[in-house]
């Protein structure tokens, strides 16, 4: 298991274009991958869930990936968080 | 005849059928059995993602990666497994995959509508979106909505999706009833200069209006339906005149601006958000002579941080390239209010607690903007100007928060162009009468004609009953221009116009004659002012006559 956190800096937080990037990146790989903010958890990989966390600007969220690719996923998912949002 | 006020997206005037777009609605219906339909769902899934994707790769490459990224998001919505759980659901029931696919959109569609939040909100319209997109590409027999003939499209809102799929050539307008000016669909229409408004709340939009008559007029934003012959044939005639003064407008594209005996002056442009910059290169503008930054405050429901203004800096410097682009720094107050910042109730606002008066107050607000601005600067050619200045103290003060931001940015490792320059508004009389000490201290002086002449003539600008001797071309306010003028460049430092004066018929002349060295208007008068530019020989002009 990977996991790191991450602080969203976009002042529209977690919105429909960036979640749509984050996303697709998440579906390269085959681990699960889960987002959790403010106690809820969300899959990666699952634009409306993703999107119904509603993480605003500034808030904290905790990314998860268990697989055989989640070294990869983990900094990939990282990576465009941090290019994104 | 009758006719609706809205408001404008982009301008133009459009003559022609109206063809009404309505979204789909389905009935509730039996199917041809659970797997059967999901089958079918599938099917018409993949037509809708392959049709996403060739939207994608055409905004792509006509309007570039921001407005394209919408449909990216809009395949993954088709593609997501709740999405897909929650057909499967409505399915369980016996029902066409048409209404299971439209109920589970609304169902998600009513989870974005509830949130708290109201970007969020606005996402249940993309849900609904994507849900009529496999809808219509379920119901092969109806190919949805498309134009036979020129039309102006009328619809409540259009999604942005429909609007790339059409025929760009049968449109003639669009009058979205609902809308806003920065959705997404209206600035795609604005990108591809389509002439249309929107908001226009007394229309209602109904089937039977498709194929009545009307006229978009998107100068004045209104829309007639049915007009009489003689309305039609002055409309024909004023867009006839508007296409072919537009079209001969084009010819002064890419040329630099010279007066007649070959004066050289620049046109810039006066921009209120980033976005807008679109509109000051399609244009052609040399540069950027005003660009409001309170509106990223006025947007925000706190203070703006470092990094978003930062974004919003650099947009604008990057689009602009080699070409310069003046920021000016925050100006609230008086007439601009904003709630976070609480400010107290004034007797005088005009005269009162506003712009560079405020940042002294609290300058750790400006000084976050002067270093969101500095690491902008190494993006291209950006140049700072702060407003409302009437001392030297003020100058000092902003020197030292200058220093203070790149003493900050350098700690922290960042980039930033060291000589970016600073100059003030001249829009005081303060600041007129002494520009000769200014002029030795600040890059360059813009003059903002609108407080210039409120403040000179002593007269409250919106002030309805005082209108008529408002006159901001009274010789006292062109004397402390030409006084700003002189000075400028006496000590060698350029000086722009960046008031509604700039681009002032009578007074043109005057200004290329004492050798202002650049005007910034609206983008949409760029190309007009240049040609007008182009008749004015300033050697035949008499500066006495103005002062």
């Amino acid at each position: 298991m990977k996991s790191f956190t991450y602080v969203i800096t976009d002042k529209e937080g977690i919105h429909a274009r960036p979640a749509g990037i984050v996303v697709a990146e998440a579906k390269k790989y085959a681990s699960a991958i889960t987002i959790e903010n403010k106690g809820k958890k969300a899959d990666l990989k699952r634009i409306f869930a993703v999107m119904s966390l509603c993480v605003k600007n500034g808030e904290e969220v905790k990314i998860v990936a268990e697989g055989a690719d989640e070294e990869a996923a983990a900094a990939g998912v990282e990576k465009v968080l941090k290019e994104n949002l | 005849m009758d006719s609706h006020k809205g408001t404008r997206v982009f301008e133009g005037y459009a003559l022609g059928k109206l063809a009404v777009y309505s979204s789909i609605k389905v009935e509730k219906a039996a199917g041809l059995g659970q797997e059967a339909e999901f089958a079918r769902f599938e099917k018409a899934r993949e037509e809708t993602i392959a049709a996403l994707d060739k939207s994608y790769m055409e905004t792509l490459s006509k309007l570039g990666e921001e407005e394209a990224a919408l449909f990216a998001t809009h395949k993954l919505m088709a593609e997501d497994l709740d999405f897909e759980d929650a057909i499967r659901a409505e399915l369980a029931a016996d029902v066409s995959a048409e209404y299971a696919v439209q109920t589970a959109g609304a169902q998600l569609a009513e989870m974005f509508a509830s949130m708290d939040d109201a970007y969020m909100k606005e996402r249940a319209n993309d849900v609904r979106e994507v849900a009529a997109r496999i809808v219509s590409a379920l119901r092969k027999e109806d190919k949805g909505f498309c134009l036979n003939e020129p039309s102006i499209i009328l619809c409540e809102d259009l999604p942005s999706s429909e609007l790339m799929k059409l025929n760009k050539k049968m449109i003639l307008g669009i009058v979205f009833a609902k809308g806003g000016t920065n959705s997404h669909v209206s600035i795609l229409t604005r990108m591809l200069e389509i002439p249309s408004i929107c908001e226009t709340e007394t229309l209602e939009v109904t089937p039977d209006l498709d194929g009545t008559f009307a006229i978009l007029d998107a100068m004045k934003s209104e829309l007639i339906i049915g007009p009489d012959s003689k309305l039609l044939t002055s409309y024909s005639k004023k867009k006839k005149e508007y296409e072919e003064n537009k079209a001969k407008l084009q010819a002064f594209k890419g040329k630099p601006t010279l007066t007649k005996d070959g004066k050289k002056v620049a046109i810039y442009n006066n921009i209120a958000s980033s976005f807008e910059v679109e509109n000051a290169l399609r244009n052609d503008a040399e540069g950027i002579g005003l660009f409001r930054s309170e509106f990223i405050y006025l947007e925000a429901s706190d203070y703006p941080s470092e990094d978003e203004q930062f974004e919003h800096y650099k947009r604008v410097v990057e689009a602009m390239g080699k070409k310069q682009v003046i920021i000016r720094t925050l100006d609230i107050g008086a007439d601009k209010k904003i709630d976070y910042f609480d400010l107290p109730e004034e007797e005088n606002p005009a005269l009162g607690f506003r712009s560079i008066r405020i940042c002294k107050a609290r300058p750790e607000i400006f000084l976050v903007q002067l270093q969101a601005l500095y690491r902008a600067s190494s993006y291209g050619n950006l140049a700072v100007m702060v407003p409302m200045i009437i001392s030297l103290s003020e100058v000092k003060f902003i020197k030292e928060m200058a220093a203070l931001a790149r003493e900050n940015l350098k700690a922290r490792g960042l980039s930033f162009n060291k000589d970016m320059k600073i100059g003030i508004m001249v829009e005081t009389p303060a600041a007129a009468v002494c520009s000769d000490l200014f002029a030795a201290e600040v890059d360059f002086f813009s003059i903002g004609t609108n407080d210039l002449s409120q403040y000179t003539m002593a007269i409250d600008r919106v002030n309805p009953n005082l209108s008529s001797s408002f006159n901001p071309r009274h010789r006292a306010v062109l004397r402390l221009i030409k006084m700003a003028t002189d000075n400028a460049h006496a000590h060698g430092i350029p000086i722009g116009i960046c008031g509604e004066l700039a681009r002032d018929e009578k007074l043109l002349p005057f200004f290329l004659k004492i050798g202002v060295d650049e005007l910034s208007v609206s983008p949409a008068y760029t190309l007009s002012l240049r040609e007008q530019i182009s008749h004015i020989d300033t050697s035949k002009v008499d500066e006495a006559d103005y002062l």
